[in-house]
């Protein structure tokens, strides 16, 4: 793979930038707070668990990502180590693509660590007492695992453009941050002022710009499937599932070749 | 001989503060394969501007630049290039013999004695001891000769040093110098820019002075002393001046440019009034032209291109 060795040294700078520790924490706080979840449910404590530690899961791998990113690219451009990494005799998408590459390695395998964490203390709650809607931690936990990757693919795709164009990396860490959280509520307010209009006074033109939005950004929150695991019911997948996955990655794709072509034609002074 | 490499009729143009700087204006020369060319100029002369072009970090350019026949826009033609920043751009977190092995990656160059090698030219550029160690807990002067190894490692046709000796001692200089001068005898190209001239003019070829983005002059050492070969430099002590046109270094120490036929006669002068010499050189060095470049003694003699 000719990106090999770019996706070889920024693993390495992650792993300096103490990513290892970084991890150690977001799990032991998925595991404390899955636990101490179950303890506020009398009978259906492993599906709060489980609720409570892919809220976990869901909110911290972003900043984890967005993290890594300032580390390994915003921190490139900042202290002008580009004069070392684009003058190699390698096209500078090599450099991009290798960044995006390690993040996203980094992510699944901590994505992997954490999803087996919380599986572990989930199972271990759910021997304690018996729900009348178990918990499914076979298929359906993992399918809900790896739309959780791919919500974290458009995220980092994001932020990795945000890297290129941005001037101050903190941009980086607000951006993506703030990008998440339209995303992924957007398409919930939509719903909410559809059925109940009388909320807020004049729901109809938030309905309409609100629908607008819906053509510029992906919409995250389809990609929260976790009804299926926590109650164990594969139907409550929604039926555009395949739709949702692809316009999603079809939009991460076209992000990260978007921070491509802003990274061709970056100016260096 | 081939060349390393050409520039034609290269321009670039900022915008800085809501007004356009020409960078570079229509610069022109040649380094030929094996030659050492030093690249002269005060501070944002446009000598690290002109090193961007050559290594396509900066793209948005009027004219062509080649590496070795290929043109500098394509990364192909960055093989068998490095380059060592003013300020050594290293990952600080990476220990030397890292950034080493890093060097060999990015290039593609695969060694069975890969180790091995890195450790010869940490060695080579006595660094081998911190080989282990933090970039970030080095000196600076030792992080330039990391900096340096991490060039000279993938064994490059073309060394692109931009200012090579800041920061290093005295010793680490002169160990530079003679590692570069070897690399020169070994049949490689180098393009330097520094600020040190007796260095430059130790190890370069030729010369060329740039100033506010245009390159004045190119210049060979023997054409610097063919210029005026008749012309000497006596520094001297003595309790007064001898002549209008010496100048006073220190108390009791004058220089004074002499024509060659006048040096017997100033000696005995000197000699009789109870003074000694210091030192006698020629008057037309790299400094001089140098000086001159600034303030603009010298015509503008342009290149052309090809004739490198």
């Amino acid at each position: 793979m000719p990106i090999a060795p770019d996706v070889g040294v920024a693993l390495r700078l992650a792993m300096r930038a103490r990513f290892l520790v970084m991890s150690g924490w977001v799990a032991v706080v998925v595991v404390i707070v899955s636990y101490l979840a179950a303890q506020f449910s009398g009978r259906q404590p492993a599906t709060v668990a489980l609720d409570a530690g892919l809220s976990m899961i869901r909110l911290f791998l972003p900043v984890v990502g967005v993290l890594l990113l300032q580390e390994l690219l915003s921190r490139e451009f900042d202290r002008r180590l580009f004069l070392s990494s684009l003058t190699y005799p390698r096209p500078r998408h090599f450099f991009l693509l290798g960044r995006l590459c390690a993040v996203l390695l980094l992510l699944g395998g901590l994505l992997l660590v954490l999803a087996g964490a919380l599986a572990g203390v989930v199972g271990w709650v759910a021997s304690g007492y018996e729900q009348a809607t178990p918990v499914a931690l076979g298929l359906p936990y993992w399918i809900s695992i790896a739309f959780v990757m791919v919500d974290l693919f458009v995220l980092v795709a994001l932020g990795t453009l945000l890297a290129v164009v941005a001037s101050t990396p903190s941009f980086v860490l607000i951006g993506t941050l703030g990008f998440m959280l339209v995303a992924r509520s957007f398409s919930a307010i939509v719903a909410l002022l559809q059925r109940e209009s009388w909320l807020v006074e004049g729901a109809e033109t938030y309905q309409s710009s609100l629908g607008l939005l819906g053509f510029l950004l992906p919409d995250l929150a389809a990609l929260d499937v976790r009804a299926i695991a926590l109650y164990g019911q594969m139907d409550l997948l929604p039926q555009q599932w395949a739709w949702h996955l692809a316009t999603a990655v079809a939009y991460g794709v076209a992000l990260t070749a978007l921070a491509v072509w802003a990274l061709a034609r970056k100016r260096f002074a | 001989m081939s060349l390393a490499l050409e520039f034609r009729s290269v321009s670039k143009t900022f915008r800085s503060k809501g007004r356009t700087v020409q960078a570079l204006r229509d610069v022109s020369f040649t380094v030929s394969e094996g030659e050492v060319f030093g690249f002269v100029g005060p501070n944002g002369a446009g000598k690290s501007t002109t090193i961007k072009v050559m290594l396509d970090v900066i793209d948005d350019y009027d004219g062509e630049v080649r590496l070795y026949g290929v043109s500098a826009r394509e990364a192909a033609a960055r093989r068998g290039v490095a380059y060592v920043p003013e300020a050594p751009a290293l990952y600080e977190q990476f220990t030397p013999l890292e950034i080493l092995r890093m060097a060999l990656d990015m290039y593609g160059i695969r060694r069975d004695d890969r180790e091995a090698w890195c450790m010869q030219w940490l060695e080579r550029f006595s660094v081998a001891e911190y080989a282990k160690r933090a970039v970030r807990q080095l000196s600076k002067g030792n992080v330039q000769r990391v900096a340096l190894a991490h060039a000279m490692v993938v064994s490059p046709r073309l060394l692109v040093l931009d200012e090579p000796l800041s920061g290093l001692d005295p010793v680490g200089r002169k160990d530079v110098v003679d590692i570069l001068a070897n690399y020169k005898r070994d049949g490689g190209a180098i393009f330097l820019t520094s600020h040190v001239l007796h260095d430059v003019e130790r190890i370069a070829d030729r010369f060329g002075f740039i100033h506010r983005g245009e390159l004045i002059t190119t210049r060979a050492p023997h054409e610097l002393v063919a210029e005026r070969a008749d012309r000497y430099l006596v520094r001297y002590q003595a309790a007064a001046a001898l002549g209008e046109a010496a100048s006073s270094i220190r108390s009791g120490e004058f220089e004074q440019e002499l024509a060659q036929a006048d040096l017997p006669a100033f000696i005995a002068r000197l000699q009789d009034g109870g003074g000694r010499i210091v030192t006698v050189k020629p008057a037309m060095s790299l400094e001089t032209v140098f000086f001159q470049v600034l303030e603009g003694a010298l015509k503008p003699v342009a290149e052309v291109p090809g004739q490198g």
